[in-house]
This record gives C-alpha cells, sequence and structure tokens, in this order.
C-alpha cells in the first residue's frame, strides 16, 4: 500500500474536562474526498481547526505529505478552509477577496490578477469581481469562498459545512460543483457535514463520528451494508434503520425479540455471542429489508396495522405498528396498494439483519 | 358538527360571534396610519421639542448675528454681514480657532488611537485586571467637567503640583504648565483625553468583540499575521465606529466650553481661548450680541462639516460583517 498523504495519530482535543477529539486514527490517500459526518458537537469542526492550525492538538500529530504540521501556523501548512459563514471579507471586493491570501504571501499585482482571472472563469465568477459580498447570493458567496480557498492550490482542502446555510436545490447542485471542481483539481478535502444525504453523496469515503471519536470508515455503501455499532446504523439512512429489542439465545442459535412469541432462528452459527456477558440485543433491520403483502399467506409472518402513508413517488414510505412495536417500512410504489388502517402481513429479510449488542453498542457478527 | 359541540358551549359561541359582528359592525380591516395624521401625532412631541429648544434659539442666534444688538438698553439694528466681515479682522477670533483646531486634532488623533490601543489590549482575553482596568478608564467621564478641571489645577501646579513631583524624580523641573500658551494647550488635551479615553475604548472594545472569530479565522489560513491581519482585517472593520467616535470626540472637542474655562480661564493672556470661550467674552464682557453669535454661527458650521465629512465618508463602502453576511 501506497504511504497515505494525510495521516491522523491519535489527534486528540481536550477542553478542560471534556474530550473534543478522542484520539483520532485515519489516513487519507492523495485526491480523495473525504467526509466526517456526525451531529452537531461531536467534535468534527474542532477537528478541521486541528488541521488547519487555528487549534493545537492536546496529544498526536497531523503528518500531510510526509511533512509533521505540529506546531506549524496555518500560513505554513498549505492547507485551505471553507466557513458556513463569514467565509469573505466583507470590506473587499470579490477579486480582493480572492487574491488576499496570494497577496498575504507577497505575490506580485500581475500574478495575483492573473490567477484571480483564472479562478473566476473557472467558477463563472466573472461578472462578480466588482462586488460586495453583502451584493451576493449565499450560492454564489460560497462558490467564491470556494474559488479562494482553491486560489493557493493547497495540499488540503477543509470544508466545515459550507452548503449548511443554503436551500436544498442550491446545496444539491453545489455539491455537484465542488466534487466536479475537486476531481478536476485532484485537491486532497476533508467535508465536514452532519447531512448524511450530502455525506453519502459527495464522498470517497465516509467516517462517522460522536463524542469525539471516529466510529467508523469507509465508502458510503461499505457503511450502509455493514455498519459496524449502533450509531453508524442509525445515524446513516432515511427512514431510519428498524431497531427491536431482544435477547440471544446462543444453545437454540435464536432470537427471542419483541416482534413474535417464539423465537427466530438466527441465519449462521451463533457460537460467537456464547461468551458474552450480556445477551440483551437491538435488532437492526433496513427499512427496505420488509416486504409487505395484504394477503396472509406464506413467508409473510408478520400481522400489522399501517398507521401512516407517505407517498414521496419514487417509493412509499409505511409505518406500520406491530403490537408494541413501529416499524419503518420502505416499498416501491406499485408493490403494494395500501391506505392508513390497512391490515398487512410483513416479511423480514433476516440475511440483512443487524445484531447490536444494547450494552456498548458494539455489532455482533454472526456466521461467516 | 353541532352536536359534537356541548350544547353550552354552542350557545356561547353564537352570542359571542354576534356581539363580535356588532361591535365590528360594518368596519372594514384600518391600515393604521394611512390616509390620517396618526404618524405625525406620534412625532410631534419630538418635532415640538426640537422646534423649541433646538429651532428657535439657533435660529434666533443667526438673526442676531445679523444685528448688532448689545446686553442692556440700546438699538438693535440690522447690519447685515457686517459682523461677519468685523470676525476676519477680528485676531483673537482667528487665534481662538487656531487654537480650538490644535485642540480638536490633538483631541480626536489621541484619544481615537489610544482609545484602541486600550481596546485591542483589552480584547486579548484573560486579563487579570480587566474589570478593574475598565472601571478606572471610565471614572472620569462620570465626573463632572468642573471637578475634572479642579484636579488638573491642582496636579498642574507648577511647584506643588503631582505632575512635576513626577516629573522631578526623572530629571525634568518646572514644567510651567499653566503659565505659558503652548503647556497649556497641552494640558488641555491630557485633560480631555483623561476624561474621554475611557468612553472611547468602550465603544471600540464593543466593535472589536463583534468582530466574527471565523473572520479572524479566516485571515490566519490566509496567511494573514500580526499587524497585517490587523491592517488589512480588523482596521476595515472598525472603521465605521472609529469615524463615529472621532466624530463624538471631535464635536466635543471642538464645542468644549467648561474644561477651559474651569481650567485655564483662555489664558494665559489668550493663549488658550477657543471658540466657545470668545463666544463667552463677547457675550459677558463685551456684551456684543451680534458679534458673538457670528462666532457662535462659524461654530455651529463647523459642526455641520464634520458630521458631513463623516457622513460622506462612510456611505456607500460595504457594511461591517454580521451574523448571517456570507
Amino acid at each position: 500500500m501506497q504511504r497515505p498523504f494525510l495521516e491522523l495519530r491519535q489527534l486528540t482535543r481536550t477542553f478542560d474536562t471534556r474530550v473534543a477529539v478522542d484520539g483520532i486514527d485515519l489516513s487519507l490517500s492523495e485526491g480523495e474526498f473525504f467526509v466526517l459526518l456526525g451531529p452537531s458537537g461531536c467534535g468534527k469542526t474542532t477537528t478541521l481547526r486541528l488541521l488547519a492550525g487555528l487549534d493545537t492538538p492536546t496529544r498526536g500529530e497531523v503528518v500531510l505529505d510526509g511533512r509533521n504540521l505540529n506546531g506549524l501556523s496555518p500560513r505554513d501548512r498549505n492547507v485551505a478552509m471553507v466557513f458556513q459563514e463569514h467565509t469573505l471579507y466583507p470590506h473587499m471586493r470579490i477579486a480582493e477577496n480572492l487574491g488576499f491570501s496570494l497577496r498575504m504571501q507577497g505575490e506580485g499585482r500581475k500574478e495575483i490578477m492573473a490567477r484571480v482571472s483564472e479562478t473566476a472563469a473557472l467558477l463563472g465568477l466573472e461578472p462578480k469581481l466588482k462586488l460586495w459580498p453583502h451584493q451576493l447570493s449565499g450560492g454564489e458567496a460560497q462558490r467564491v469562498a470556494l474559488g479562494k480557498a482553491l486560489m493557493c492550490k493547497p495540499a488540503l482542502l477543509l470544508l466545515d459545512e459550507p452548503l449548511s446555510n443554503l436551500d436544498l436545490p442550491l446545496r444539491r447542485k453545489l455539491r455537484e460543483e465542488i466534487r466536479t471542481l475537486q476531481r478536476r483539481n485532484g485537491t486532497t478535502t476533508i467535508h465536514v457535514t452532519h447531512d448524511q444525504n450530502e455525506a453519502m453523496a459527495m464522498g470517497d469515503r465516509i467516517g462517522i463520528m460522536s463524542e469525539g471519536r471516529l466510529l467508523q470508515v469507509g465508502t458510503p455503501k461499505e457503511i450502509y451494508e455493514r455498519p459496524n455499532c449502533l450509531f453508524s446504523a442509525t445515524f446513516l439512512g432515511s427512514p431510519a434503520i428498524n431497531l427491536i429489542p431482544g435477547e440471544l439465545l446462543p444453545e437454540e442459535r435464536a432470537l427471542r425479540w419483541a416482534l413474535g412469541d417464539s423465537p427466530v432462528p438466527l441465519p449462521e452459527d451463533a457460537s460467537r455471542c456464547e461468551g458474552l456477558a450480556s445477551r440483551e440485543v437491538w435488532a437492526a433491520f433496513r427499512p427496505e429489508d420488509i416486504r409487505v403483502s395484504t394477503r396472509s399467506e406464506k413467508p409473510f409472518n408478520l400481522r400489522g396495522k399501517v398507521e401512516f402513508v407517505q407517498d414521496m413517488g419514487y417509493e412509499v414510505r409505511l409505518v406500520v405498528s406491530c403490537g408494541e412495536n413501529t416499524l419503518r417500512v420502505r416499498v416501491t410504489q406499485s408493490s403494494v396498494e395500501v391506505t392508513e388502517g390497512t391490515t398487512v402481513y410483513l416479511k423480514i429479510n433476516m440475511e440483512k439483519m443487524f445484531l447490536f449488542r444494547k450494552d456498548t453498542g458494539e455489532r455482533i457478527e454472526l456466521g461467516e | 358538527m353541532n352536536d359534537v359541540i356541548p350544547a353550552k358551549a354552542g350557545i356561547h359561541w353564537h352570542t359571542a360571534r354576534d356581539q363580535g359582528s356588532g361591535v365590528r359592525g360594518q368596519a372594514t380591516p384600518r391600515h393604521p396610519g394611512r390616509g390620517t395624521a396618526t404618524p405625525y401625532v406620534f412625532v410631534l412631541p419630538a418635532l415640538v421639542y426640537l422646534l423649541f429648544f433646538w429651532g428657535y434659539p439657533a435660529g434666533y442666534a443667526f438673526f442676531l448675528s445679523l444685528t448688532d444688538t448689545t446686553f442692556g438698553p440700546g438699538t438693535s439694528r440690522f447690519v447685515g454681514l457686517d459682523n461677519y466681515r468685523q470676525l476676519l479682522e477680528d485676531a483673537l477670533f482667528w487665534t481662538s480657532l487656531k487654537n480650538s483646531s490644535v485642540l480638536f486634532v490633538a483631541s480626536v488623533l489621541l484619544e481615537v488611537s489610544l482609545g484602541l490601543a486600550v481596546a485591542l489590549y483589552l480584547s486579548e482575553s484573560g486579563k487579570r485586571w480587566k474589570g478593574t482596568l475598565i472601571a478606572s478608564l471610565l471614572l472620569p467621564w462620570l465626573f463632572s467637567e468642573i471637578v475634572t478641571a479642579m484636579t488638573w489645577r491642582s496636579i498642574f501646579h507648577e511647584p506643588f503640583g503631582l505632575l512635576n513631583g513626577l516629573l522631578r524624580q526623572v530629571g525634568i523641573t518646572g514644567v510651567p504648565w499653566l503659565s505659558r500658551p503652548k503647556t497649556a494647550l497641552a494640558a488641555l488635551v491630557i485633560a480631555s483625553l483623561w476624561q474621554g479615553i475611557g468612553i472611547s475604548a468602550m465603544v471600540i472594545l464593543a466593535a472589536l468583540q463583534a468582530i466574527p472569530p471565523r473572520l479572524m479565522d479566516l485571515a490566519s489560513i490566509d496567511g494573514a499575521h500580526g499587524w497585517r491581519k490587523f491592517l488589512h482585517v480588523v482596521l476595515p472593520q472598525l472603521k465605521t465606529v472609529l469615524l463615529l467616535d472621532g466624530m463624538l470626540v471631535g464635536i466635543k472637542s471642538l464645542g468644549s466650553f467648561t474644561l477651559v474655562f474651569a481650567l485655564t480661564g483662555g489664558g494665559p493672556g489668550h493663549g488658550t481661548e477657543v471658540l466657545a470661550t470668545h463666544v463667552y467674552r463677547l457675550t459677558f464682557s463685551h456684551y456684543d450680541l451680534g458679534h458673538a453669535s457670528a462666532v457662535g454661527v462659524c461654530l455651529a458650521g463647523l459642526f455641520l462639516g464634520l458630521v458631513s465629512i463623516v457622513y460622506l465618508l462612510q456611505r456607500g463602502g460595504p457594511e461591517p460583517a454580521r451574523k448571517g453576511t456570507p
């Protein structure tokens, strides 16, 4: 394997007693677009600030392109960053904003002008160069901010929720623009967001973060299909994954759960869970791993009542109550005709079910 | 529908509605203030106040400046611009204009720049005596100008004053603070600086703290450090408030009367005479109201010019960063 372009080793930042970033290890290859995904307050912005040099790690180090960044000031790191707001200097025209970092590096006027018009052309910003930031729309301002960040040809681009203040259509459009631009430039990028759709749509790889820790790293598909913990499983996916409490019965290779009286057999060898201190688990399955029928027939073995129908056009989302539990179900539009109040019969695809320990949230591997 | 609503509630509801329509009658929704005198009624008190306490005296002063009115018995004739013509030949007017200008320039430059320095110092986090420092800087602002003047009179006292006592420690002896025109003017600047620096620093500090931290982060990432960060990012953000503070200090120093009158009395000789004390002297020593009013009108012209310049300087430019701006 080639040497990683960016490496975070045991990166830690504590504020008084609170651990904001907790021993993060991460390697990125050159040109990769990496998304840090997590709820607000999980430490993803702090991680970016540590990378940019705006904050100093309590412990650990950052190595970029073979160079240890510890102790280097932001300007010596060759790192650029785009924020959610205040991404432009309000007292400078767009052209001056774009050229500011080059000016601070002591570039000549001619060189700056040439690079500014080059970037403006790339982003279609030529008509805006003479305007003030407050005369731009939110989307235009973020586009300028992106151009501004790319002016110095940074080795690493950090995006701190740059799209969060924009409305949805614009956000979608800019997502694509950012990815296109990033692919063309080949700039290694870390993008921070709390929006799972954004993460899935943009990232080559995603890192799921919670309470300062990096819980899982992988491609969007890997994380969606093989979440390694309860948090990853619940954070990705819309509608959210179904969680049903249950108890493992290793001797019988079965699971007793709240969805039925009789234990359900587990697909493969369940001997791995014999040593577990606690056999309390969450059984989790995605809304699309449930099949629905309006008739009681094999293999539809679970009876429920449709509480809520959400027709999205491209799919139908159902909320079905089965006794005490509510299940979120997602079906293609044509597969079933139901209305609220209809009795339906469900079949859960047990092959696609995950089990998570109730105490630690860790995934219990079954089979393979 | 009706069978769901309890009978009592139904009756009550109907009654309420009937009453409502009775009260409202045919009233159409009215836009408050459109086509009525209502808004003017609300503005009227302020308007009366301005006209009576500001417009009338100002107008009357201007009128007086066109006459040869004096105190006591005598005529009051319209003399046109004679008073203004006399001003041009009045050496004391030019002296006081010069002194006012010196006081103005020195006060504005010193109070704004030192206020900025203090604000920058205070804005750095983790200052141990921050509260005490702010309080002690603001305290002089609360004193009346007479108290300030009297305090500084004793400090500036040539043989026994505190200041010369301190200066003696470093080998400077016998500075004639209030008995030479130049040092007396400096004394006025020092006293007014002492009084005004706290409020200048507070105003600037507030603006400094309103600069979004993100903007400073952005500057760091762009490679702006130390004084370049200050010059290119902080100072432009403070422009509006510095202009405003400069204008307030300027107005105060141009109109300064009490401090000058009580500290130097315009002396030695007429060495620290300023426009305001000149007006006072013309009025209450020479009883020459026409001439005094002409000086007053000139002073008002200076104020107007100052405010206009500040207005023009801050117009049209970009706005300072606020929450919600890109």
